[in-house]
C-alpha cells in the first residue's frame, strides 16, 4: 500500500490532513487507471476528482483498512463506468476517427511484423481504443485492468468480489468479444476500402 | 487434437477449421495480446495538474453544502419513505383481511318470507298446504 493503515484510520475519523496524504499518494495511480479506462484526456482529472470525492464520502464505511486498495479500485471502476455510460453517444461518434487505410495497415503490421514502427504503434493504440469503445463497459474495464494495467487475477478477484475461476471465465469471454470487435473493424475497413476502389474505378456519368 | 463425436456437426466443423487453419486462432489471439502490450508498454503517465487536489476539496465542499439542504434529505430518503409507506399500507390491508376474513360465508336469501313459509309447509305436509295456497284458499 502507498499509505499506512494509520493514515487511513485517521482519514476515516475525519482528519483532512490524512485524507490529503491519501490523495497525494494515490492520485497518479488512479488517474492512470482512469486515463486507460476512459481514453479521454480532457475528462481524466474530472473523473479522478470524482473518485476522491466518493472516497471521502464513503471512507467511514470501510471496515478493514487492509482492503483499502481494492476498495479504492472499485470506486475508480464505478466512476469510470458512470462516465462511460454518460458519454456513450460521444464515443459512438468518435469511432470514425481511424481511417480504413490505417486499420488495414495496422492489422497487416500486427500480423506480419515483429517490431513495429512508432507510427504503427500509435495506430495500434488508436485501434485498441476504438476496439474497446466497441465492447461493453464491463468488458472494457476488465480488459483494461487485466491486460493493460497488469493487475493479477488475485487483485482483480478482490476488486470484483468474485473467485479467480469466475474471473477467468469472464476474461475469456471478454477477450473473445474484443477479438470479434477487432475482426469486425478490420472487415468493415476492408469492405469500405474495396467500395472506395470500385467507386474510383467506375467513372461517374 | 481429438476427433469429434460422430453426430455432432458443430464439433466436426470446428475440427475441420482447426485442421485447415491451425494457426488462425493463435494468430488472432496474438494480435490481441500485441495490441494490449503496445498500450501497456506505451507507459502513458498521467501527471495531475496542480489544481487537482484543490479541485477534490472543492468537490467535497460542494457535496457538504448540498447535503446541508433539506432537498438533499428528501431525495435521499424518498425511496425509504416510499418503501415504508407501502409496507404500512400492506400491513393495514393484511390486518383488515385477517380480522374480517376474506368471505364470512353468509348466504344472501333471495326468497321472500312468504316463499320460505310455503317451502317449509311443503316439506312438512307433503305439498298439501302449497296446493291450497296456489289456489288462493
Amino acid at each position: 500500500m502507498l499509505v499506512d493503515t494509520e493514515t487511513i484510520v485517521k482519514a476515516q475519523s475525519g482528519d483532512d490532513v490524512a485524507f490529503t496524504e491519501i490523495i497525494q499518494a494515490y492520485r497518479k495511480r488512479i488517474l492512470g487507471t482512469v486515463y486507460r479506462t476512459i481514453s479521454r484526456g480532457d475528462d481524466v482529472e474530472d473523473v479522478g476528482q470524482e473518485v476522491f470525492v466518493r472516497l471521502y464520502d464513503s471512507l467511514r464505511q470501510l471496515r478493514a483498512p487492509q482492503v483499502f486498495e481494492p476498495w479504492l479500485y472499485r470506486l475508480t471502476i464505478n466512476a469510470c463506468y458512470d462516465y462511460l455510460r454518460r458519454r456513450r453517444r460521444e464515443i459512438a461518434v468518435r469511432m470514425a476517427d481511424l481511417s480504413e487505410e490505417q486499420v488495414i495497415a495496422v492489422d497487416a503490421a500486427l500480423s506480419h511484423k515483429k517490431a513495429l514502427e512508432e507510427s504503427e504503434k500509435e495506430g495500434a493504440r488508436e485501434l485498441l481504443r476504438t476496439m474497446l469503445d466497441r465492447v461493453s463497459r464491463d468488458d472494457r474495464i476488465l480488459l483494461t485492468l487485466k491486460e493493460i494495467q497488469g493487475l493479477t487475477l488475485k487483485e482483480l478477484s478482490e476488486i470484483y468480489g468474485v473467485n479467480t475461476n469466475a474471473l477467468k471465465v469472464r476474461l475469456f469471454r471478454a477477450r473473445k468479444r474484443a477479438l470479434k470487435a477487432y475482426n469486425l473493424m478490420v472487415e468493415e475497413a476492408r469492405k469500405r476500402a474495396a467500395e472506395d476502389d470500385n467507386a474510383r474505378k467506375t467513372p461517374s456519368t | 487434437m481429438t476427433m469429434p463425436g460422430r453426430h455432432r456437426v458443430r464439433d466436426i466443423s470446428l475440427y475441420l477449421n482447426r485442421l485447415i487453419r491451425p494457426d488462425a486462432k493463435r494468430l488472432e489471439a496474438s494480435i490481441l495480446d500485441r495490441l494490449f502490450r503496445i498500450e501497456a508498454e506505451s507507459a502513458v503517465e498521467f501527471t495531475p495538474s496542480p489544481a487537482f487536489t484543490p479541485g477534490v476539496w472543492a468537490g467535497i465542499e460542494r457535496q457538504r453544502l448540498a447535503r446541508s439542504s433539506w432537498a438533499y434529505y428528501l431525495v435521499a430518503w424518498f425511496p425509504r419513505l416510499a418503501f415504508a409507506t407501502m409496507a404500512l399500507a400492506g400491513a393495514v390491508v393484511l390486518s383488515h383481511w385477517m380480522t374480517v376474513g376474506p368471505d364470512s360465508g353468509a348466504v344472501a336469501l333471495e326468497a321472500s318470507y312468504e316463499d320460505v313459509l310455503i317451502h317449509n309447509a311443503m316439506d312438512q305436509n307433503d305439498g298439501a298446504i302449497y296446493l291450497l295456497a296456489e289456489n288462493g284458499e
